[in-house]
């Protein structure tokens, strides 16, 4: 079953409010975002040891699969909004992150079948929660 | 009992080199929290430098490729106003002087308390995002 996270829209930013089906070129627009949140995924699990300069290892071959499997899953969400950006970890992880003016929240790829999220919202307590298998886990707006 | 004579003063600018990987300079906190998350390497604690011993381009040119780096420039008022410390950690081997570790933030302790650090480096980017950022240099042509 898809566990959907709802109240990160109000914090969008305007123009990617959508309150209705996506029109065609809204849905185009949208798939090429994810399109480019996969190829950057793909990227990250080509760095190598050390690849920070401070010791950093690279990310596991493990988790940039689980990572890859996520969005491929989330981009056919027609709703799913895709993370404004994707940072390697600095232990083998792959962190994918939605982030507006007054909300934060990540998703981190640290084993192959459990993720982490961190929500943090203007003025309430920072959210943590372990989702076991994130495949079906998606951002959507309200 | 004093203060040994190299404790920070919190007065002063501390220095974090930032990889290309964690800049987002589009970004409402643009730099990312990756920045301050320790590596397997960082088993005293993250790295900094104190500003009044060493520059941020020196800072960022150590490793030989400044484009590969940002600094942030953070004051230790607000560091220390986290719950952490901010030790003085010279090296003998470090060519540059002022180094300086935040022992909190080790790759063990990161592990085993990881909702609270994890907050922690969000509210170090944050800290981060209000003060001068020095980007990556510009690459060679």
């Amino acid at each position: 079953m898809s566990q959907v996270m709802t109240p990160y829209a109000p914090y969008l930013p305007e123009e990617n409010a959508v309150t209705g089906p996506l029109s065609p070129a809204a849905a185009l627009r949208r798939r090429e975002e994810w399109t480019r949140v996969v190829k950057r995924i793909r990227e990250l699990g080509g760095l190598g040891d050390d690849w920070d300069g401070q010791g950093a290892s690279p990310p596991r071959r493990e988790n940039v699969n689980a990572a890859m499997r996520w969005a491929i899953l989330a981009m056919d969400q027609p709703k799913a909004v895709p993370p404004t950006y994707v940072a390697p970890g600095t232990m083998g992880e792959i962190t994918v992150e939605w982030e507006s003016e007054s909300c934060y929240l990540e998703l981190e790829f640290r084993e192959p079948m459990r993720a982490e999220t961190m929500w943090e919202r203007r003025g309430l307590p920072t959210v943590h929660e372990t989702i076991d298998d994130p495949s079906g886990w998606y951002v959507q707006e309200e | 009992m004093a203060e040994p004579l190299d404790a920070i003063d919190p007065e002063e600018i501390v220095l974090r080199r930032v990889h290309l990987q964690y800049y987002k300079p589009n970004a409402p906190v643009r730099i990312d929290r990756g920045a301050f998350k320790p590596t397997p390497s960082d088993v005293d604690g993250i790295s900094l430098y104190r500003a009044s011993r060493v520059s941020a381009q020196q800072v960022q040119g150590e490793r030989g490729k400044p484009e590969n780096y940002a600094v942030v420039r953070l004051s230790a008022r607000a560091v220390l106003a986290l719950g952490v410390r901010l030790s003085p950690a010279e090296r003998p081997d470090d060519p540059l002087p002022g180094h300086m570790v935040i022992p909190e933030l080790n790759c063990t302790e990161y592990l085993r308390d990881k909702t609270h650090l994890k907050e922690l480096t969000r509210k170090l980017a944050e800290i981060a995002n209000g003060e001068d950022v020095l980007p990556p240099a510009t690459p060679p042509a």
